[in-house]
């Protein structure tokens, strides 16, 4: 595996030099940038020219991630060249939250199954029920097959998020890219590294990813008090205090944050399943053990046996964009845990996200996930 | 943050380390907006945290206090006691059921080990409970005997473990419930079942009964044995001694004298209509001095009044060994025994009642048949029906001997399936219904398949499969009649009553027929003389055409010319008889007239006339007193009137003139037209009708022309 990385300010253009490098070798690029430079198409055409035989996968984001660096309004973009692995992909439009199973279903049978070794998904974020959308794609999918990706972001404005593959960035769209390989070793994690606290709340009242009342009490005025002034800034501060759910089954700790509220109907719109019954509690960050997550999840995607001493070549991060609205300045300090973990020569590439895919842990059911930081590790042997 | 103005605390930093904010390096400036920025952060984060934790310390005290309402509601307020014991086995939780189950107070539960609160544990198996609740069971605990509460009182409960929020056990929960009443409730209904169970018992075996007799010992032995009782005694109210008599015992010493019903126990008993518990029989101040020596030594029992509906018709006696007493609680049913046991009695004396008033209404039945009507047939029809029917009978016949034969035939038979014995012939003493005839008494048998050899009709056994059969002789005034014969498909148990009842009908039955008889022989008197009346009749009016040769055959052609006009004119058949009758004799009156006017060849005087004229009122003064043919004068006297009252004798008009008479004119004018005269030739049918039509509201009534008209005249004459 062959791997060139750049990122485009407007400030300081292409660095550390512009893309190219690997040229034709290159089959696939992940193209992580800023709202408005996905969607007015910025250095598009370049990329493209730089590796005319890749797949373009990408999507907007809430922070792009270039090594160790958090960026926002830049382009990072991650060109990659495989030895041993082919990949194939395809997307599908989505037309509002209902049918997200059904593009999971779309999705899946989108691509070929024969060799699929895994799978990568980028989604439209801002009305997507991402746990929906996993549940169709894991529905026509081999069981062993794994499933990673996230939900495409749009800074703290929750407004227009953009998916591209190939072709031109669309919204409402959803990519999904299948990775073909007997030789590609991949490693995944998920974690968060909140603290509940408070009472716990039952929902009474909820219909798929949209929350109406908690213990028979409007869920939006919970959030208002709890968030005070900070109650304007909503949705993007509903990230503050992201909620975890324990399922009537005795299924915990799934993390759900909000991607939108309806003051009409007073309900809150999650990026997952909030289903009625379930029990919920408010969380809140704790600095030490936001970084101490990422460096857990970073433990964990790296330390699978297969991967022997050897560091995975490739990590994709996707990380919540709550984790970055709390940590601000700090923010790095999480990618830098990273790096500490995988090394210096693991590439690091990603985005600070509304949602992440993926498994809890190897052997786990793939899931949607909020406020994590979520990390896929690839290596060719 | 506020964009102007930098963090109090790094702008007292700054002046305090670098000096005047203004003179700082321009290249710092970056980096101090960041520390401002992160200071600004901090506060704000720490506002947000205080902010939640306040918020939260609300809403967790708010719940906490929610529930502990709740807790304390459940817990303080329970039906049920309930404790909770740590590891330690130390009681943790005591609720005020507890306190009231146990007797022991929570201060002085709390915090002790269960052992030292409760001694009686350790020799308990229910000490396992606690241990096994330690150990994640729960245990559902159907009898919890170590709380040392009240005597009697039954208690269950259940024992779990609790857990804290990270589910490890922490100690044990127990719930203890009261369930005395229920206990007692169940013991009840245990109680009434017994009860039913005895009452369903007695009234089955009583049924089968048929006498006091018999039932006396079955009432005495389920007393007994609901009771358990050693001894039995029972004593009935004879209303006309005024006395009651011990008419059963078992175990008691038989007593025979009669005691006065206000005497004794059982006269108390009698007396108050309830049930004396005595504890000692021998000693009771109510047992009569007379009997206290026969009673046995160390007897408790119990007299119960025996009731029939609402009266009291004895007494019951039941006696057990001492020390038992018999409670007043063990009674109750006894009640009821001897009130089924009463009524059933009354039942069987009803329904005997009804089977009497059922039997008369039988012999009523007939009574009124044989009275209303006098068609043997009929009567016999309903005799069978209230056999077969009321009586329930499945078949029977009536078999009338005749008497100049002396075979019994079959007049009458019901209920039979085929059609091979009503050609029953059977002679005097033959079969069983000749037997019964014979010896002119009623035959009974039991089972017809135990007598095969002398039932001659054998289609009885196999065709109709008749079990029961009796046949009772019908005689009346010495004289038999026939045979009453009664059939049943299955056997029959007559009571004592049935034979007289049978032989009720049967005489019933005879004398049905020999009314019939009488009636018939009558009747045929009455007709005999009838005919030999019209005879007579006919014999005058031959005579007559005899005597006036013109006429000959004219009467009797112009009384069916007569009749058929009037059937054609509705008129009913008693006065058909008369106008056949009148029309016969019409011209009777001329029998007073004198050959030389009648028979005169030549035309008649005025003189002459008047006497001819006078035939009709011959024929009135003739016949009218013979009350017989008194109805029938009216074509004899009225036949020659005319509807315009020119005709004689009366000059009768209209529809004074009887309508035979009517008739009778015009009849008459027809058949006179029709026939050849010395002095003319016969008129044609035509010629005759137009006649007719002229005399028409002039001679004749234009009602009957018209009617005599539509009568096909000619093809008549044909025959």
């Amino acid at each position: 595996m062959k791997i060139e990385q750049a990122r485009w300010t407007k400030k300081k253009g292409w660095e550390p030099r512009a893309p190219g490098g690997l040229g034709a070798g290159a089959q696939l690029v992940l193209l992580f940038g800023g709202t408005r430079l996905l969607k007015e198409r910025v250095e598009l055409a370049e990329i493209k020219r730089a590796y005319p035989q890749a797949h373009v996968m990408g999507c907007s984001t809430a922070g792009e991630i270039y090594g160790t660096q958090v960026t926002d309004d830049s382009l990072v973009a991650t060109a990659i060249h495989f030895e041993h692995t082919h990949v194939r992909g395809a997307s599908v439009p989505i037309a509002n939250g209902d049918a997200s199973f059904q593009a999971g279903e779309e999705l899946a049978r989108a691509i070929p199954h024969h060799g699929l070794a895994h799978v990568f998904v980028l989604s439209e974020g801002n009305v997507v029920n991402g746990s929906a959308l996993v549940r169709g794609i894991a529905k026509h999918l081999p069981d062993h097959i794994t499933i990673t990706g996230g939900l495409s972001g749009d800074g703290d404005r929750f407004q227009e998020t953009f998916v591209l593959w190939d072709g031109e960035p669309r919204q409402n769209s959803i990519a999904i890219l299948g990775l073909y390989s007997a030789r590609l070793k991949i490693g995944y994690a998920s974690l968060g590294g909140w603290d509940s606290f408070g009472p716990e709340r039952l929902i009474t009242r909820a219909r798929g990813n949209v929350l109406y009342e908690l213990d028979g009490k409007s869920a939006l005025e919970l959030y208002k008090q709890y968030l005070g002034d900070e109650a304007k800034g909503l949705p993007a501060t509903g990230l503050l205090f992201p909620l975890s759910l324990r399922t009537q089954t005795g299924e915990k700790g799934v993390v759900r944050t909000i991607l939108a509220i309806n003051e009409a109907e007073g309900s809150l719109t999650f990026a997952g399943d909030v289903p009625e019954g379930s029990y919920a509690r408010l969380m809140k960050a704790n600095f030490d053990r936001l970084i101490d997550g990422a460096i857990g999840a970073a433990r964990t995607s790296r330390d699978i046996p297969l991967f022997g001493a050897r560091a995975p070549e490739l990590a994709i991060l996707i990380s919540c964009v709550g984790r970055k609205l709390i940590l601000k300045q700090r923010i790095e300090e999480e990618v830098e845990g990273v790096r500490e973990v995988m090394g210096d020569g693991t590439v690091l590439a990603g985005f600070y996200s509304y949602g992440e895919i993926s498994p809890f842990t190897p052997n786990a059911k793939c899931e949607l996930h909020n406020q994590t930081m979520t990390i896929t590790t690839f290596s060719e042997n | 943050m506020s964009a102007n103005e930098k963090h109090s605390l790094l702008k007292r930093q700054i002046k305090r380390h670098i000096g005047n904010l203004d003179s700082l390096p321009e290249d710092w400036e970056g980096f101090i907006h960041a520390i401002d920025d992160a200071y600004y952060q901090f506060d704000h984060d720490r506002k947000m945290l205080e902010r939640s934790l306040e918020l939260t310390s609300q809403e967790l005290l708010a719940t906490n206090s929610a529930i502990r309402a709740v807790y304390e509601r459940l817990i303080e307020s329970s039906v049920d006691g309930i404790f909770a014991f740590d590891r330690d086995f130390r009681f943790t939780v005591w609720n005020p059921e507890m306190e009231r189950l146990s007797g022991i107070s929570r201060l002085a539960a709390l915090g002790k080990s269960c052992r030292a609160v409760f001694p009686a544990l350790d020799a308990s198996p229910e000490d396992q409970y606690f241990a096994d609740a330690l150990a994640g069971k729960t245990i559902l605990a159907p009898e919890i005997s170590f709380i040392a509460c009240e005597s009697l009182r039954a208690l269950e409960g259940s024992f779990s473990p609790l857990l804290s929020e990270t589910q490890e056990i922490i100690g044990g929960l127990a719930i203890v419930r009261d369930v005395t009443a229920r206990k007692v409730a169940e013991e009840e209904t245990r109680r009434r079942l017994a009860q039913l169970e005895a009452v369903n018992r007695l009234s089955t075996r009583l049924r089968e009964t048929l006498t006091v007799d018999a039932m006396l010992p079955i009432i005495a032995d389920e007393s007994a044995q609901f009771l358990n009782a050693n001894s039995v005694s029972i004593w009935l109210y004879d209303p006309i001694q005024d006395e009651l008599h011990q008419v059963f015992q078992r175990g008691f010493p038989p007593i025979q004298t009669g005691i006065k019903r206000t005497q004794g126990i059982s006269g108390h008993v009698i007396t108050t209509g309830e049930i004396y518990i005595s504890r000692d029989f021998k000693n009771d101040p109510l047992t009569l001095d007379a009997a206290r020596a026969q009673v046995p030594e160390g007897l408790s029992g119990v007299c119960v009044p025996v009731r029939a509906a609402h009266q009291i018709i004895g007494t019951l006696f039941l006696s057990v060994q001492q020390p038992r007493e018999i409670s007043a609680r063990e009674t109750g049913p006894l009640l009821i025994l001897a009130e089924i046991a009463g009524n059933i009695h009354r039942a069987r004396l009803n329904s005997q009642t009804e089977q009497r008033l059922e039997r008369l209404t039988v012999l009523r039945n007939i009574d009124t048949a044989i009275s209303s009507s006098l068609d043997l047939n009929v009567t016999l029809n309903v005799l069978l029906d209230q056999i077969t029917g009321a009586l329930g009978f499945d078949a029977a016949d009536v078999l009338l001997l005749n008497p100049h034969t002396h075979i019994l035939e079959m007049a009458a038979g019901r209920g039979f399936r085929g059609a091979s014995l009503a050609h029953t012939r059977l002679r005097l003493g033959q079969g069983l219904a000749g037997r019964a005839a014979l010896d002119r008494r009623v035959l009974h048998v039991r089972d017809l398949r135990d007598r095969k050899n002398e039932i001659t009709r054998q289609a009885l056994l196999t065709d109709e499969a008749c079990v029961t059969y009796y046949a009772a002789p019908l005689f009346v005034k010495g004289q038999v009649k026939g045979v009453l014969e009664i059939f049943r498909r299955s056997v029959f148990e007559p009571d004592i009553e049935w034979n007289d009842f049978l032989e009720t009908l049967a005489r019933q039955a005879a004398i049905a027929i020999d009314n019939t008889e009488l009636f018939n022989n009558l009747q045929r008197s009455n007709l005999e003389l009838g005919m030999a009346y019209d005879t007579t009749l006919e014999g005058w009016s031959k005579a007559l055409d005899l005597r006036d040769k013109e006429t000959e055959g004219h009467t009797q052609r112009v009384t069916e010319l007569t009749l058929r006009l009037a059937r054609a004119m509705d008129v009913n058949a008693h006065d058909l008889v008369q106008i056949r009758r009148g029309a016969i004799l019409h011209d009777i009156g001329k029998m007073g007239i004198p050959d030389s006017i009648l028979l005169k060849p030549g035309s008649l005087t005025e003189a002459e006339w008047n006497i001819m004229r006078m035939h009709p009122q011959y024929a009135f003064d003739m016949l009218s007193p013979i009350a017989y043919l008194r109805p029938a004068l009216d074509i004899p006297y009225a036949h020659h009137e005319k509807w315009d009252g020119t005709g004689y004798p009366r000059g009768l008009k209209g529809e004074e003139i009887p309508f035979a008479a009517r008739m009778f004119a015009a009849a008459d004018i027809w058949d006179a037209l029709r026939s050849d005269r010395p002095y003319r030739a016969s008129w044609q049918p035509d010629k005759i009708r137009e006649h007719l039509r002229a005399l028409a509201g002039s001679h004749l009534d234009a009602r009957v022309v018209e009617q005599f008209l539509k009568l096909d005249l000619e093809s008549d004459e044909m025959r």
